[in-house]
């Protein structure tokens, strides 16, 4: 009797999950997963409160301290302008995370409204827009990004609408694909019987059923942006000095290396371990929300 | 005779792909007045669906393309009007009911909010009190009003087809077309959704186009029927009286395969040999004419023209002519 009750109430209990709740049920049990989420919220909360956190200012200088090693008043050190190398890293953090949200953004927008006209048209309307994005995919990221900052101009936005407009065909495919298939189900047609139009269908209907690629494919990229950003801002083509963008950090200290380790060496690893949380998170991500996998 | 709801005039309906064309719908010729409810019988492929999708102008296109004819709908061409006119037509006016009940809810979203998204895309109120009426449409599909806040998969197949009727009627349509609603269901389901669409018959007043390829469902349902051949309708009449009296040979060979439970001395039903014609190769005169035992000389080289061999009972065979 006592395990009929039981079985009962488990039924009842598991009804009211929603498909959020038990993503999150399943991902909480990845520690990998969990591990690359508090990192985020760490390097979210750290770059919310950089003035808070930070002991100096980003740009605040002492020449009595130039190129000083790892002490007690500069945790990680100074640089060659007698900054401190950890405020510098803790301000640089706001730009390079929202160089990743930024970024990502675009891409998911304009790519993803893209790749959900180019499925739910098909046809001439995917032929075109695929194509296009093809052409975007053929120039290989790195190169695409320099061409057009070069064009444009090095600044942070330029930067940002570069690497942004290279995520977009990443969005498109994942996008078109998902969408291809699920507009294949009946309660498009039902929704189409009922009056929608078909912007109505592609918001309302197919969009939020492929949703769970599109999560998985932005956490992904957010951690390949910031890399991209990096290094353009190592060669000088994004944030400009003194700005604290850590490839901006990390081109620096290049110069030092022999000097002052610590110059490049702590914003790279600020780098390494932001996109190493990204992608941690994506992949446990992608193991939650696929219903093969489940339990 | 009070005036028809809906009037299909010599329909004709293709399907234009690179191998050829496919001649779904022939020129078929219906009426139903209000409150009718008329069942719309054949086999796979006899364009039952097609003729269903374009009254509501959704043949899919391309490949597909209303050639031509007239579906007057309140006695308004539906195939002269705009898409935007048409979109205000659809589940408001005439609704349909799809065969998968599987599929045909969006898995995303709550079950109230499906059908809150119908009346509040119609009926300029709030998905707030389109949710109200969802709980009202639920329970005269005799599932709990409490449960608009539950997800498509917390439904049993029966359930969701009922929701999906639910969802149909939400607007009071004047129309409801059915395309193989129970197809999916097993059988004991199958009687209880056919017994809750009979009962809101008669609830709601509206009409009603049954398409199946089973006799029996239409007749629990319907007070018409028409058979469909290769994209033609070869004998359409009241239940009573095609049922009684069927006369095309085809419709004959339609009966003749239903297992009677009362004839103890045939053990073998009488099935129509052959195959239904390709849609894109269909034979000259008759559609029929290959496979029908009563076929003349005649029947070969010129198309029958349907005759009135009851009250409001046609046959299109030159057997009656």
């Amino acid at each position: 009797m006592a395990t009929e009750a039981t079985t009962v109430k488990v039924s009842a209990k598991r009804k009211q999950r929603t498909k959020l709740q038990e993503t999150w049920r399943r991902l909480r049990k990845n520690r990998w997963a969990m591990g690359g989420l508090s990192l985020i919220i760490f390097l979210a909360l750290v770059a919310i409160f950089a003035n808070q956190i930070a002991p100096y200012g980003y740009n605040e200088q002492d020449y009595l301290r130039i190129l000083q090693g790892p002490s007690r008043e500069n945790l990680l050190g100074t640089d060659n302008l007698g900054r401190d190398v950890l405020s510098r890293i803790i301000h640089g953090s706001r730009l390079s995370l929202s160089i990743g949200f930024i970024t990502t953004g675009i891409g998911l927008t304009v790519g993803g409204f893209l790749g959900a006209l180019a499925a739910f048209y098909g046809g001439r309307v995917d032929n075109l827009i695929m194509r296009f994005m093809d052409v975007i995919l053929a120039i290989p990221g790195f190169i695409f990004a320099i061409a057009l900052v070069t064009a444009l101009g090095p600044s942070l936005t330029n930067l940002m609408i570069a690497v942004g407009i290279n995520t977009i065909p990443y969005f498109a495919r994942i996008i078109r694909s998902s969408v291809m298939s699920t507009k294949e189900n009946e309660f498009v047609e039902a929704a189409r019987v009922i009056g929608s139009s078909d912007l109505w269908i592609i918001f309302k209907h197919l969009i939020p059923n492929s949703l769970a690629p599109i999560l998985v494919q932005a956490t992904l990229r957010i951690g390949d942006t910031i890399i991209i950003a990096s290094g353009l801002s190592f060669l000088g083509l994004g944030a400009q000095p003194p700005l604290p963008e850590w490839g901006a950090l990390l081109s620096a200290g290049r110069g030092y290396l022999r000097v002052a380790w610590w110059m490049a060496t702590f914003p790279g690893i600020a780098i390494m371990i932001t996109v190493l949380a990204f992608n941690l998170l994506g992949d446990g991500l992608r193991d939650a929300l696929d219903p093969r996998l489940k339990n | 005779m009070s005036a028809n709801l809906l009037e299909i005039k010599n329909l004709h309906v293709h399907y234009i792909t690179d191998d050829g064309t496919a001649k779904a719908v022939n020129g078929i010729d219906l009426a139903l007045k209000p409150g009718e409810s008329l069942g719309l019988v054949g086999e796979t492929g006899a364009g039952k669906t097609t003729s269903a999708l374009s009254v509501l102008r959704l043949v899919p296109n391309p490949p597909g393309k209303i050639i031509e004819g007239e579906i007057n709908f309140n006695g308004e061409n539906l195939l002269k009007k705009r898409e935007r006119e048409m979109r205000r037509i659809r589940g408001n006016k005439i609704s349909m009911i799809f065969q998968d009940p599987m599929t045909s809810l969006n898995p995303v979203f709550t079950v109230g909010r499906q059908i809150a998204e119908n009346v509040a895309l119609h009926q300029n109120v709030s998905i707030k009190k389109g949710i109200e009426r969802a709980r009202e449409m639920l329970e005269l599909v005799e599932i709990p009003g409490g449960r608009v806040y539950d997800y498509p998969h917390e439904f049993s197949g029966g359930m969701r087809q009922r929701v999906l009727i639910a969802m149909a009627l939400a607007c009071n349509p004047a129309l409801i077309i059915a395309d193989e609603p129970t197809t999916a269901l097993d059988v004991t389901i199958q009687a209880q959704v056919l017994e809750i669409i009979k009962g809101l018959m008669e609830k709601v007043k509206t009409s009603l186009i049954m398409i199946s390829h089973d006799l029996g469902v239409v007749r629990e349902v319907s007070e018409r029927v028409a058979v469909m051949y290769a994209g033609q309708i070869v004998e359409v009449g009241s239940i009573r009286s095609v049922f009684q009296n069927h006369k095309h040979p085809y419709t004959i060979g339609l009966f003749g395969s239903i297992p009677d439970i009362d004839d103890r001395e045939s053990t073998r039903l009488k099935p129509t040999p052959g195959l239904m014609p390709d849609a894109m190769e269909l034979p000259e005169g008759c559609p029929f004419h290959p496979r029908c035992p009563e076929a003349m000389k005649k029947c070969s080289e010129e198309t029958p023209e349907s005759v009135e061999i009851d009250e409001r009972h046609f046959v299109s065979c030159f057997l009656y002519s």
